[in-house]
């Protein structure tokens, strides 16, 4: 199915598969969900979430991602992040473009239309380069999960437990 | 700093106030989040770790490259890329992670290397990105022809000389009855197609031109690069059936 056809489609998490052990390095915690598309789950098309086990609430990732079965390569074709770590994010300066150049907040939305050419039919180079704030407040991972549900036309994101993180009261993070 | 914002202050504000949003900084817990003004390939900033330790402090990149790489599949790259920068800026990696332990008196051009390497990592997957599409039509395009032509007559990875006597490198040589067919397997991005159309064009100026055959994945996708492909030669998808082959070398 065309990148627009999956991203446009009502979809829905044909299961939530759980959070993973946290990477030794980084302490990130992931899942793969595999979407459904009326009723079919759809060939190599996942959300992926991810998130910092020691950073609760906070520097959270939400990714529409396709694969071709034989290829080992991914394509992610519209990401949320919210409260990031890496400082918001800044589009490439390109003339014409309402968004250039902008930086944009810690939460942000790399939006499907706006990383995809439609006259050439593909996504943008590069990891989805170009990204637009998101117009509602975000307070919780669950308010999150109800932004996420209606940007990627996911009617069951509910599904998704809140991660495991690892809460300190003595070393929260300012 | 809002743009909206920006636009309200004088000169000078504006760029000091800028200049001071160019590095951030957060704690959390013991460690400590910079943000750089050095973008990676999704456009986040490069941001380094650093977290106390005995003899002074760890600065990593906290796997930011490493998880620009997942996204596209490419992590597995991150480890021989890593190796390679690594050695250049003097720090170490993990399998996820750029690295290096310092005293505070090398705390800042730590955090400068950091910075850079992980940009580096990234950016050098991302580049050979733009060619894998190409690679991976090639492999499969050459079992093809093998398969539908016999092995005798092909050569694989060869360079022809064209008008220009510039050398060109292209996916196959397939010599038939009538004279040379060259096969190239060209990716959907716009330095594949350009190199394949300049090659086709320089060799269609030969007195004794091949017969050029562009292999992609999918036609529709090229949208109005099909038609610069189509200029100087024939253009097919990798997965048309044998006798596809068999008429473009015709």
């Amino acid at each position: 199915m065309p990148y627009p056809a999956l991203f446009n489609a009502k979809k829905a998490l044909a299961r939530f598969p759980g959070w993973s052990e946290p990477e030794p390095e980084t302490d990130y915690i992931w899942f793969n969900a595999p979407i459904e598309i009326a009723g079919v789950v759809e060939t190599s098309f996942v959300l992926h979430g991810g998130c910092i086990r020691t950073v609760p609430d906070r520097n959270v990732t939400f990714e529409l991602r396709c694969s071709a079965p034989s290829k080992k390569r991914t394509m992610p074709i519209a990401r949320i992040e919210w409260r990031s770590l890496q400082g918001g994010h800044s589009n490439r300066r390109r003339k014409g473009s309402a968004a250039s150049g902008k930086r944009v907040s810690e939460t942000h939305h790399h939006s499907f239309d706006l990383n995809w050419i439609e006259s050439e039919r593909r996504m943008r180079s590069g990891n989805l380069p170009q990204a637009e704030e998101i117009d509602q407040e975000i307070q919780s991972f669950e308010s999150l999960l109800d932004c996420v549900g209606k940007l990627f036309r996911i009617n069951n994101m509910r599904i998704v437990t809140c991660p495991p993180w690892a809460y300190d009261l003595f070393n929260n993070g300012r | 700093m809002e743009g909206e914002t920006l636009k309200n202050m004088p000169l000078d504000d504006v760029v000091e106030t800028t200049a001071r949003e160019l590095v951030r900084v957060r704690k959390w817990g013991q460690v400590h989040y910079i943000n750089l003004p050095i973008t990676l390939p999704s456009g986040a900033f490069a941001t380094v770790r650093v977290s106390p330790i005995i003899s002074g402090f760890r600065v990593d990149d906290g796997g930011f490259a490493y998880r620009e790489l997942e996204s596209v599949g490419m992590e597995r790259s991150f480890g021989r890329n890593a190796t390679k920068v690594a050695q250049s800026l003097d720090i170490d990696h993990n399998r996820r992670t750029l690295t290096v332990d310092v005293g505070a008196d090398e705390l800042f051009r730590a955090i400068c290397d950091i910075g850079i390497a992980s940009r580096e990592v990234a950016e050098r997957v991302f580049s050979k990105l733009a060619e894998q599409d190409e690679a991976e039509i090639e492999d499969h395009l050459l079992e093809r022809l093998r398969k539908i032509f016999g092995g005798d007559r092909l050569e694989a990875s060869q360079s022809i000389v064209g008008s220009s006597t510039n050398p060109w490198e292209v996916s196959a040589l397939l010599h038939t009855e009538s004279g040379l067919a060259v096969f190239q397997a060209v990716g959907n991005h716009a330095n594949s197609i350009y190199r394949a159309s300049t090659a086709f064009h320089d060799l269609s100026e030969l007195p004794n031109p091949p017969i050029r055959i562009a292999v992609v994945k999918d036609k529709a996708a090229l949208g109005a690069k099909l038609n610069m492909l189509a200029q100087a030669g024939r253009v097919i998808e990798d997965d048309q059936p044998d006798d596809v082959y068999v008429r473009a070398v015709a």
